[in-house]
């Protein structure tokens, strides 16, 4: 590929719409819910204001954002830290979740480095890390499967009182077994 | 079973948070800036006149004030929602990537064709997921290298003493069989 067409080449961002997207609805929902208890608070808030004011209208008010400002302010304020502490409460509910998913994947390529084939990793629900877990499960027990069919010739081979032939021929097949162990 | 990951083997790093953390605030502290931009305009219209005028005008505003809350306040939902969902899918691509890479890996893994070793760009997430990886597949190569081995001793064994050949091979096959005891 050339430079050129590196740089041409779209940059795919939204990869997963479970896991991109869900993050993304659950923000948004976020902000809607923020938005919606601000409107009914700042509506009664203001209302209330302004028809305390109205009876004392025989004062002069420059507007009536002059009368509203302290609770309007107050509520802007609210909504602010409300949807900020909320989704940064949510960010690190995000996080904690990757960080369990991540190091359970990663604890269990460490196991199957160390032998260990067969354990599930067991990472359920919605989104990349199941699908990446079943994948890494599947590639887990496919090996299991080679090196076990390996194990069972190999025990066959040394019980078994074969023919010079046979037992070559055998003894090949296991080379390629073996051979399409991690290639 | 659980390893508890430190330093570098992070899945999430602190820059990563920090950086979605203030763009996270940067988009609300713009949205609610603007939703106070919108009432403050609607608010601030002088009140003239004298007291019916004032109560009256006072009154309206009142009266009024609900839909221009709705207006701001849908304003503010789709601005900040969106910006916020923007946020999200471009600073998750940073996990959702690396992830997706993986998954093509093991797939050519399983379907039997060389596996390249895991590679994370400089800005992903997860990188520890990369290096198990290659630390599971480095591994198996090893003990597939040690299996062979042992098997090609075996039959260098052969070239020299065909008299012991089957012997040699028998005792290859025993020692591959040992070797192999630890995948369960």
């Amino acid at each position: 590929m050339t430079a050129l067409q590196q740089k041409k080449r779209r940059k795919i961002v939204f990869i997963s719409p479970v896991f991109q997207g869900g993050a993304a609805v659950a923000f948004a929902a976020l902000v809607l819910v923020g938005a919606a208890l601000f409107s009914l608070v700042a509506v009664r808030d203001v209302r209330l204001a302004l028809w305390d004011a109205s009876l004392s209208a025989h004062f002069r008010f420059q507007s009536a954002y002059e009368i509203v400002r302290a609770p309007l302010v107050r509520d802007l304020a609210w909504l602010f830290g409300g949807t900020l502490v909320a989704g940064i409460a949510l960010y690190f509910l995000a996080v904690r979740v990757i960080r369990i998913r991540t190091e359970r994947i990663a604890s269990v390529f460490r196991l199957s480095g160390e032998g260990d084939l067969s354990t599930a990793t067991d990472v359920r629900g919605p989104g990349e890390f199941p699908v990446l877990a079943s994948q890494l499960d599947a590639a887990r027990s496919q090996t299991l499967e080679i090196i076990d069919g390996i194990r069972a010739e190999v025990d066959f081979m040394r019980k078994e009182s074969l023919s010079e032939e046979e037992f070559l021929k055998r003894w090949e097949g296991v080379k390629e077994r073996i051979g399409r162990i991690a290639p | 079973m659980t390893n508890r990951l430190r330093g570098h083997d992070v899945p999430v790093t602190a820059g990563f948070t920090k950086r979605f953390l203030l763009l996270l605030l940067l988009i609300d502290a713009v949205g609610a800036a603007l939703l106070f931009l919108a009432l403050f305009l609607t608010l601030s219209r002088p009140i003239p006149g004298d007291y019916p005028a004032v109560f009256l005008g006072l009154r309206q505003q009142a009266s009024y004030f609900l839909p221009v809350v709705a207006f701001a306040g849908l304003a503010y939902v789709f601005l900040v929602g969106l910006a916020t969902a923007v946020l999200c899918v471009t600073a998750l691509q940073k996990i959702a990537g690396p992830l997706y890479r993986m998954e093509r890996l093991i797939e050519s893994y399983v379907a039997g064709e060389p596996v390249r070793p895991a590679f994370f760009r400089e800005a992903d997430e997860v990188k520890v997921l990369a290096a198990s990886f290659n630390s599971f597949v480095g591994h198996l190569r090893d003990d597939r290298q040690k299996w062979l081995a042992t098997m090609a001793q075996a039959e260098r064994h052969c070239l020299q003493d065909r008299a012991t050949c089957r012997l040699e091979m028998e005792k290859a096959l025993a020692e591959v069989e040992v070797l192999m005891a630890k995948y369960r």
